[in-house]
């Protein structure tokens, strides 16, 4: 026993120093040469505390999501961290957009657009760094990332737009004209791979956050595998034509941006920019109030209220271009009430969004307001007089009224509490809604307008479910409900919403079909004067509005939160895809 | 005992590859790469038709199990279907960092808890044993993430009044300092807190009725009887008998821990395997998930068997044909 005993303890002390010892360095990618250093080696050499950074001119942001990759082209690498992070600081594209949704060029110095062609040019003075060699961008580069996103074989994000474009010329260096298409071969255009005519939202199609793409040093990669964790060229060494460049990542901990020489804007304030991984956002909240970090992007929550009491700390919050809205199905399997506008419009009547705003972000987010135009969410295009939703802001009692004229056996006034459910040609006004599971926001959405509704009349059914499959993956395509909540990414451009309201549409889950609404959208979609386009887009806004296509309910606000000694982010909370670090070159000490 | 090393090694063969099926067949059911594509409204229907193809969603899962199972084969562990990289290094590099924070909390957790239970069971029902007892019980009831935050925020304070950094809140490493340094220890001490409490509970209990148990045995009294000094009744009968059970607890423990403590490792941001595990999870990456979980298998196994064989070797009154 006595020997038996010393031996196990031996063994056991032997497995601590061997597993102990092998989990001491951080793995690095063996035989890859696409691998960028270990994040761990840089970031090593960072100082620890929030003077010893302010010294050395590097920051720490906190990064509250990992990455799949940083090709954000690639639909499983087009998440809004990989933009923020690996792109929009290090790859750039024609236009840059501002945080007031205005379209800046960048690395273009010029870009037009006819009814026939699409011409950018390049600015001279862009180059890239490749591992320290000086290359030049060139029109090669933009015909290259066309060529890209056009490949049936490569699994684009999106290439709306540039599926208009039939062929190019090259002018210089600088210089390409892509010519619209005049026609598409049979069958093209319902698989959405073909489209004839020019693309009025011409800004986007080269712009950031997905940017141009070095053609050079992509040559002979794969599409679907390549900035799966670096951005670099085909020899493993990083690539960038912005401010900074993605010198290492390792996933599950973070990534270092380093200062790049050869950027032709404003010189960055900063030598280098570390992200540092921490994906739950209470912890995040944490290490801001503790000085680990000095900046952070946290998803909206109510715990963030903390951080704006904190002294040291500028709590910056702004509309986002998502919209969180009620889908409402007006054909089968849908409930047939809903098919009659009357019903509709009493829903949302009997809805208060400004209630459930004030709920969810009153203590975040104060002044938040409810999204009353279904194709744009901020700025004026979507206030003011283009508020088409606004007529339908609460007003039960208008609610009633309108049901009252249609349905018997409900109540006569708005009551809470209320049993009384309203007939309708025969049928129960109550209503299957769904939405997804896990979701604080939208269980509280969901009691809230459950009770709202239930004081007019109106019973909801809630049900809640996984968002992956099944929500997703099996309801929505199936349109199996009667109304559903979840959320849609905008942008400035309106465009990006055109499916969802389209006859037929994919994405367009609640069946709604107008062929006017129709009519003007493919009219915008090809309009090359912005106010033309504008009006078109209104118009159909309008006419949606009026049609209560679905209830818009509100943006999530983009909260950013930074140490007030750090200048130039006052204006970096950026409500589009670009994120905070769309002027990064301006931050400093 | 070698014959029964071997018999259990190839038990353990068909017990994996039946819970490799099933544990495919269940995630394959519970997720899907492309529902969440299609929450992009811009998303081109040509990409999600060659992602259905790309990862086989559009076969049967026999089928898509027999491709994962070649994968597995020709890739250490197979590649990532999302991100086509291989899984192998993810999982060897987040294996060791949980290794590390499960290695420091047990060792300590069993040095303590083992400590306690000896002295609670030699002073039963006094105010030391029952002291023990109900921190031992809070111990297991507290809910982790909970206490995870709790200290998150406790030591935040104290670090806001008193600019004394005791511990970190996340990550592995902070700025300035190498992988083995005081600084690693700052930030994995509040980890290393968490997962010993339950651990501490755990083992200070099992020890305590171990002692019990031993030192009312007819040898102990014998020993007693014949002038043994009663320190060294205790220390070299009782204990050692009374540590049998507490080591093949403790190998079972290890092992369902070094599956990952997934909740502590996502709050205090540990890049470790139970992290690793709901990051691939929420992705939908089916291989990666399918991966974590083959190697949690295998590491039950084995220390199930390291378990058993630890009996054998410690109690000569057990043995394995």
């Amino acid at each position: 026993m006595h020997r038996r005993f010393w031996l196990v303890v031996g063994a056991a002390a032997a497995l601590l120093v061997v597993v102990a010892s092998a989990s001491a360095t951080t793995q690095t990618k063996s035989g890859a040469t696409l691998a960028a250093a270990p994040f761990s080696q840089a970031w090593a050499q960072v100082p620890r505390t929030p003077a010893g950074r302010k010294a050395s001119t590097t920051l720490v942001f906190g990064m509250e999501q990992d990455v799949t990759g940083f090709n954000t082209n690639d639909a499983d690498e087009n998440a809004l961290w990989a933009s923020i992070t690996g792109i929009e600081p290090v790859i750039r594209g024609t236009y840059i957009i501002d945080n007031n949704g205005n379209y800046k060029l960048d690395l273009a110095s010029s870009v037009t657009a006819t009814k026939k062609d699409f011409t950018i040019t390049i600015r001279p003075d862009a180059y890239w760094n490749w591992g320290g060699k000086k290359i030049p961008v060139t029109n090669k580069d933009l015909v290259y990332t066309w060529q890209q996103e056009i490949n049936p074989n490569n699994n684009v994000a999106s290439n709306v737009g540039l599926v208009n474009i039939g062929s190019y010329t090259l002018k210089g260096t600088k210089t390409v004209i892509f010519h619209w298409r005049t026609s598409c071969p049979a069958g093209t255009v319902d698989k959405g791979t073909c489209a004839v005519g020019p693309f009025a939202d011409y800004r986007d199609l080269f712009a950031g956050p997905e940017g141009v793409m070095p053609s050079q040093a992509l040559a002979g990669l794969d599409f679907n595998k390549f900035w799966s964790d670096c951005v670099c060229g085909n020899d493993g060494k990083p690539i960038s034509d912005g401010p900074f460049m993605l010198t290492n990542y390792t996933r599950g901990q973070g990534l270092t941006l380093k200062a790049n020489p050869d950027w032709y804007g404003t010189k960055p304030g900063l030598k280098e920019i570390d992200f540092k991984l921490i994906t739950d956002t209470n912890s995040e909240i944490q290490a801001m109030r503790g000085g680990e970090v000095d900046a952070i992007y946290p998803s909206p929550q109510t715990a963030l209220a903390q951080l704006r009491s904190q002294s040291g700390l500028t709590y910056s919050s702004i509309t986002g271009f998502t919209q969180e809205h009620w889908d409402i199905n007006v054909q089968n399997p849908g409930n047939p009430l809903l098919r009659n506008a009357w019903m509709r419009q009493a829903i949302a009547l009997g809805m208060d969004r400004h209630s459930l705003i004030q709920a969810l972000y009153g203590q975040i987010a104060p002044g938040l307001q409810p999204l009353n135009n279904l194709e744009y969410e901020i700025g004026p295009n979507a206030t003011g007089a283009n508020a088409q939703f606004a007529k339908w802001s609460f007003a039960p009692g208008k609610a009633i009224a309108l049901l009252k004229a249609h349905c018997t056996g409900g109540p006569t006034k708005p009551t809470r509490g209320n049993t009384a459910i309203w007939t309708c040609n025969g049928q129960k006004a109550e209503f299957n809604f769904w939405t997804t599971a896990g979701n604080q926001r939208r269980q509280t959405s969901a009691l809230i307008f459950q009770q709202q509704l239930g004081a007019i009349g109106i019973k909801l059914d809630t049900n809640f479910e996984p968002a992956n499959p099944n929500f997703f993956g099996t309801r929505l395509p199936a349109h199996n409900f009667d109304l559903a909540e979840f959320a849609w990414s905008g942008g400035p451009d309106p465009s990006g919403f055109d499916t969802i309201y389209e006859c037929g549409g994919a994405p367009n889950y609640k069946q709604y079909c107008n062929k006017q609404v129709d009519a003007l959208i493919h009219a915008g979609d090809g309009e090359l004067d912005p106010t033309k386009r504008t009006a078109d887009y209104e118009q159909a806004a309008a006419i949606m509005a009026n049609d209560v296509a679905i209830i818009p309910l509100y943006s999530p606000p983009n909260i950013l939160v930074y140490k007030s000694q750090i200048k130039g982010m006052n204006d970096s909370n950026n409500p589009t895809l670009e994120g905070p670090t769309w002027n990064a070159e301006d931050w400093h000490w | 005992m070698l014959t029964f090393i071997v018999r259990r090694i190839l038990y353990s063969i068909p017990v994996l590859a039946v819970s490799s099926f099933l544990s495919f067949f269940f995630v394959s059911s519970a997720g899907n790469p492309v529902a969440l594509l299609r929450g992009n409204p811009r998303i081109s229907q040509n990409t999600i038709h060659n992602i259905i193809v790309q990862t086989h969603l559009n076969r049967s899962i026999p089928v898509r199990y027999w491709y994962w199972l070649e994968d597995v084969f020709t890739h250490k562990l197979g590649n990532s279907l999302i991100t086509f990289q291989p899984i192998w290094p993810d999982i060897t590099r987040t294996l060791g960092h949980t290794a590390q924070v499960i290695i420091i909390s047990e060792s300590l957790a069993l040095i303590l808890g083992v400590a306690v239970g000896i002295f609670s069971a030699i002073k039963q029902y006094s105010f030391f044993d029952y002291a023990f007892t109900s921190i031992s019980f809070t111990g297991f009831a507290i809910p982790v993430f909970w206490f995870a935050l709790l200290l998150q925020i406790l030591f935040v304070d104290i670090y806001l009044h008193w600019n004394v950094r005791i511990f970190y809140t996340s990550g592995l490493n902070s700025p300035g300092q190498g992988t083995w340094s005081l600084d690693r220890l700052q930030h994995i001490g509040l980890p290393v807190i968490v997962l010993m409490t339950a651990s501490f509970a755990l083992y200070s209990r099992y020890m305590r009725a171990s002692m019990l148990d031993v030192i009312n045995s007819d040898y102990v009294r014998t020993a007693r009887a014949k002038g043994v000094p009663e320190w060294r009744v205790i220390t070299r009968h009782v204990c050692r008998n009374a540590l049998i059970p507490i080591v093949t607890v403790s190998a079972l423990n290890f092992g369902a821990l070094l599956g990952g403590a997934i909740i502590t490792e996502t709050v205090f941001q540990l890049d470790g395997i139970g992290f690793y595990f709901i990051q691939k999870l929420q992705a939908s990456d089916l291989y990666a998930v399918m991966a974590y979980l083959m190697v949690t298998a295998v590491l039950i196994i084995v220390f199930n068997l390291v378990a058993d064989i630890l009996y054998g070797v410690l109690d000569p009154r057990i043995r394995y044909d």
